[in-house]
């Protein structure tokens, strides 16, 4: 989960997944590449429009399903270049089985093992999202560095290097004076 | 027995999560997920319409690890594939319509501790279902635990990384100043003396 999708300019990306009614749907997203917000909706099995976030760069939802069906989510791009989404649309239980009967789904210390369950798939999440940004962040920060060092001993080569030319260029300006 | 199967079932039929778009004629639509070096990503599709033999083309699909490498290229309507992170980076995977009618995609993907099967687990222990959901629990929380552990001393090295690339601009500064004001002395009093031995003064 957390899986990133390319938006190209100007287009709309659609995702969909199937739930049942009273069913909890929970998602997110994040613009992780390009600068402008994108505007995201979400729409029912009937079609109309459950969710409207307008401008937005990144943003979390939950909802309970009223109906059985196909809820899609809809990536739009406002801008003018490529841009990278990250999201996540979890439906219900995650680890759900669906047409086996659950042994012990009715008693208060599975109900907490759920509670339990689902902070911790989001914190995973959460961290995950994180670490994955950190490792980009790191990257970016140990080129800035480098950069900067490279550049200032070019600039400093440069200077000295412009210096002695003037000088040389200069002298050799009235030797030729002389002699002529 | 039955019981036993049922269990066993449940526990498989644990990737109930996936998203699905559609595959206009002709299209290609990829998506990715980042991973760390050693993690475990394993990935289920399928393909609706199903290919009609002879008629249709068919979807290809292919993944490609965090060295760019292939490592998934099948035209086929439903597939599942496990790899082991090489290094960190995407994942990236596509979906190619080679077809005019539009196709729908059933795709999920997880990674790390999500993707790890327990039906071996919970037959060699004899679990119960949430004991086995516990145990799960317990290693989703060992690995959030680790992950929070290097994202705090990631942060560490950006901050000093920061830190040391500050203090380099601030002395490349003064080391480029010292350059430039000792060099227009040198150069005034190396052409003054210049202009001095021509006798111009």
């Amino acid at each position: 989960n957390g899986i990133t999708a390319l938006l190209r300019p100007g287009d709309e990306e659609c995702f969909f997944d199937e739930s049942g009614t009273g069913e909890e749907i929970h998602g997110t997203f994040s613009v992780t590449h390009g600068e402008s917000p994108v505007n995201v909706k979400i729409f029912n099995p009937s079609d109309l429009v459950v969710l409207d976030l307008i401008d937005t760069m990144e943003d979390a939802y939950t909802f309970m399903a009223l109906q059985d069906g196909y809820y899609t989510v809809c990536f739009k791009s406002n801008s003018n270049e490529l841009q990278t989404i990250e999201f996540s649309l979890h439906i219900g239980d995650d680890v759900t089985v669906k047409n086996v009967m659950k042994e012990d789904h009715l008693t208060p210390i599975s109900n907490s093992v759920n509670t339990l369950k689902r902070g911790v798939n989001e914190l995973n999440e959460q961290t995950k999202y994180h670490r994955n940004r950190l490792i980009r962040h790191k990257k970016t920060t140990q080129s800035t560095g480098s950069r900067i060092t490279w550049w200032s001993l070019t600039q400093a080569f440069v200077l000295i290097a412009l210096s002695l030319t003037q000088t040389w260029i200069i002298k050799n300006l009235f030797e030729k004076k002389r002699n002529v | 027995m039955l019981p036993r199967l049922l269990l066993v079932l449940s526990i498989l039929i644990n990737i109930s999560y996936s998203i699905s778009f559609y595959l206009t004629n002709r299209e290609t639509k990829c998506l990715s997920d980042y991973l760390a070096e050693g993690e475990l990503l394993i990935g289920e599709f399928s393909i609706d319409p199903i290919r009609r033999e002879g008629i249709d083309d068919g979807v290809i699909t292919t993944v490609s690890d965090p060295t760019e490498e292939t490592v998934y290229d099948k035209n086929v309507d439903n597939g599942k594939f496990a790899f082991t992170s090489p290094e960190n980076g995407e994942y990236v995977f596509c979906f190619k319509n080679e077809d005019d009618l539009e196709k729908t995609v059933k795709f999920n993907t997880h990674s790390g501790v999500k993707a790890k099967d327990y039906s071996d687990i919970v037959k060699k222990e004899n679990l119960k279902p949430l004991e086995a959901k516990l145990k799960r629990l317990e290693d989703l929380a060992r690995e959030t635990l680790e992950r929070y552990h290097e994202v705090r001393s990631m942060e560490d090295d950006i901050y000093n990384d920061n830190r040391g690339t500050t203090s380099n601009a601030f002395w490349f500064g003064i080391l480029l100043t010292i350059i430039l004001v000792g060099m227009a002395f040198w150069q005034m009093f190396h052409l003054k003396s210049f202009f001095q031995k021509k006798k111009m003064f």
